[in-house]
Formats: structure tokens, sequence, C-alpha cells
């Protein structure tokens, strides 16, 4: 992969390292990283393959395969395209979504996802790497939206659901559903610009 | 959406293309646009990081008991030491090339003018690089793919005897895990190769991925700095 080998390195420093040492250590063959890599990143991995497959031994599969890549494909990962936690559960989206659409699984109501436990608003220490304040602020963005609007996009965004798709689903024209998740995503780029404290 | 989107129709589309919800065609078209777009490429990457986001909204749970093992005996063994297997085909032309720079140019004449033709067709195109990769089944190499960076970018595979399939569906694996679908081909005795242009750039692209109807997939990582 282009990178030394690097030493391996107490388990306990490793928590201070930020996301993209760790995986550039683990990318390099590093036995250490890899382990405190999966132990920040593996709740989050986990969680929203379960919430889009609905089945734990499928939601195992794919934050393996999440893992897998990550490791594999870890020198490629760019920075300046986003930060490792969103690149990752990327991965695990669209793993778990090929999932569902081989399965033909029905998706779950999107409220239910909305009515979920939020995450704490303290920092887990051991999950340094996916702040829960974001997940906080994300919900608290997502909860602005008209339901139609928060509907269809998390339809979309969670369970890869086309345009028409949600228009069958919905019984709505497919225009009216592409105008809703056109207005949620702006309206959320907005609200998620103005609390952006990175 | 006409055959050539224009911005207006490429903004209207941005969320779901950074949804990754348009399909077939239409995302193909829209590729097309945005590799000639800097603006409309702006606009959809914005959306595209405010989906990356939204993914946080998801909850966070442990997974099943032994994971974390289960993981650490595949990330060993999956780092145990093995060839390298991309190769770029410039790097033996940048070395000599160097060589050539410390006093024996006469040895290395010929080589220089080997990667001066290879600027030559870069410039006629707007390419960057070549890349090749074996098409691994398993372990066993059973063709190789090239690749090359330009505009157009494509892919081009050549399969060897031992493949006995006759229709191949051919995808490609973006770094972000989204597969893309470049086409079908079929294998006939007179032809064991094909090629595509790419509706992504080359540097997005870690895998080729040639899924037969009878037998195992075939696969060619492509990974680049």
């Amino acid at each position: 992969m282009g990178q030394s080998r690097r030493k391996a390195q107490p388990y306990h420093l490793l928590w201070s390292v930020s996301d993209e040492s760790l995986l550039a250590a683990m990318g390099s063959g590093d036995s250490e990283a890899a382990a405190a890599f999966l132990r920040r990143f593996q709740a989050r991995v986990f969680g929203l393959a379960l919430t889009v497959v609905r089945d734990r031994g499928t939601a195992e599969e794919v934050a393996q395969e999440t893992f897998v890549r990550a490791w594999r494909h870890a020198a490629a990962y760019d920075s300046r395209r986003g930060r490792v936690s969103t690149w990752l559960l990327s991965i695990t989206r669209n793993l778990a979504v090929d999932r569902i659409r081989t399965k033909r699984a029905q998706p779950i109501d999107p409220e239910v996802l909305m009515s979920m436990e939020l995450p704490s608003t303290e920092p887990d220490p051991e999950r340094a790497g996916m702040d829960a304040h974001e997940s906080v602020r994300v919900h608290r963005a997502l909860r602005t939206l008209p339901a139609e609007q928060r509907q269809a996009l998390l339809l979309a965004a969670f369970y890869g659901r086309t345009a028409r798709e949600i228009a069958e689903l919905e019984d709505v024209p497919i225009g009216t559903v592409k105008t809703r998740i056109r207005t949620a995503m702006i309206k959320l780029r907005s609200q998620l610009e103005v609390t952006d404290d990175r | 959406m006409t055959d050539r989107p224009d911005c207006e129709e490429i903004r209207e589309l941005a969320p779901e293309l950074a949804l990754g919800t348009v399909s077939g065609d239409e995302r193909a078209q829209a590729m097309e646009h945005l590799a000639g777009c800097p603006q409309c490429r702006a606009v959809v990457q914005e959306m595209s990081d405010v989906s990356d986001e939204l993914l946080l909204a998801a909850p966070a749970l442990e997974p099943p008991v032994g994971f974390e093992s289960r993981m650490m005996e595949r990330y060993r063994f999956g780092h145990r030491k093995k060839p390298r297997r991309v190769a770029m085909i410039l790097a033996a032309a940048a070395v000599l090339l160097a060589a050539g720079a410390g006093g024996t140019y006469l040895a290395v004449r010929s080589d220089i003018h080997f990667a001066d033709h290879y600027r030559h067709v870069f410039a006629a195109a707007q390419g960057e690089y070549f890349a090749s990769s074996p098409l691994y089944s398993g372990d066993r190499p059973l063709g190789q793919a090239f690749a090359y960076q330009g505009s157009p970018s494509w892919v081009f595979v050549v399969l060897d005897g031992a493949n006995t399939a006759h229709r191949y569906n051919v995808k490609l694996v973006t770094r972000n895990g989204r597969e893309i679908p470049l086409g079908t081909f079929s294998r006939t005795p007179g032809t064991t190769s094909w090629g595509r242009a790419l509706p992504v750039d080359l540097r997005s692209v870690w895998t080729v991925r040639l899924t037969p109807d009878t037998g195992p997939t075939l696969e060619a990582e492509f990974r680049h700095q």
C-alpha cells in the first residue's frame, strides 16, 4: 500500500489517534490499529447495517464486508472527499442496500428510525471517531422537516428507494416525490451548515 | 431527460445523484455531463455531503458477541504477504528516465523515446496514466484488465483460455462500494476481449468485476495514488 509498516503502539494510546491515522496504519498491516479502528466504529457500522437490513445475521455480514473494504482500500481514502466516519458509513449503506435489493425485503417505516433513541449527547470516548454530537445534530435537523419530506428522504437515503418506488409506495406523483427529496436536502444542507462547528 | 442533459436538469437531479438512487442510462448521462462541468460537480458534491451526514442518524448498536475476534482473524489472514497486483506501466519508463539523468543517456535512449511516445499518446486524450491488473478468480489469475485515465477513461479486459463461460456481466465497484453496471459481452471462439468507456473517473474505481453466466466471478483491483 505504499506506506511503511508502523511499529505497533500500546493499545490504550490508539484511542487518541485520529481516524485518518488509524485508517492508514490499519491499511499498512498494523493489527493493533485495526483492532482500535474496529472498536471505534463497529457499533455505528453495525447499527446502520441493522437499520437497513433488519436481520442481525445479515447485518453482521454487511458490517464484516464494510471493514474488509475499509482495510483493503485504506490507502485510497482521500480526506478531501469527506471524513472517515461518513466514508465508512456510505460503504455500509451501499452494501446494505445491495442486500435488501437482492432479497426484495420491504423497508421499515422511516418514522421508526426517527423514533429510535437518540445517542447520548455526551460523546463516548471509545467512539471518538463517531462523535455522538454529530448524530444528535443530524437528528435535530431531520426533525425540523415536514413528515412527508422526511419520509421520502429517509426512504431514499437509508433504503436506496428510487423516486418512482417511493411514489408507488406513497401513492403520489413521482414529481411530488422528487420535489420533496430536493426540498428536504436543501433544507438539511442549510441546517447542517448553520450548526456546523467543525 | 434528453440525450445531453443541461446544467439545469443536472442540478434538479443532484439530490438523487447524491443519494445514489438514479439508475442506468440517466446516471451515465449525468456522469458524462459532470465530467466536463465543475460547477455542477460542486452542486452534486454539496448534496453528497448532506447525504453522507444523514447516515449518522442511524443508531449505534453493539454487534453480536465474537464480532471483533472474527474480524481480526480475517484481518490477519488478509494481511499475509502477497504479490502486489497493480502494475503501473509507466513506472518502468520513469525509472529508466531517472537513470538517464544520471549520465547513462546512451544506454536508455530508446527508453526515453518510448516515454516520449507515451507523452504524445497522453496529450491526445488528456490522459494521465495507464494501469493494468490481473483478473483473479479467487487466487487464480484468469486474464488481465487494462485501464486508462483520460477523456474518456476506459477499461479493456482480456480473458485467457481457461475461461469457459459464454456471457459476462461487467460492473465497476467504486471507492464508496457503489456498483456501476458497465455492460455485458458474449465470448465467442474468436473473441476473448471487451472494452468500454467509463462513466466515472478511473481514480474512483477500485474493482472491475466480471460475473459470468456460469462459474466464479473474476475481479481486477485498481488502487491509485
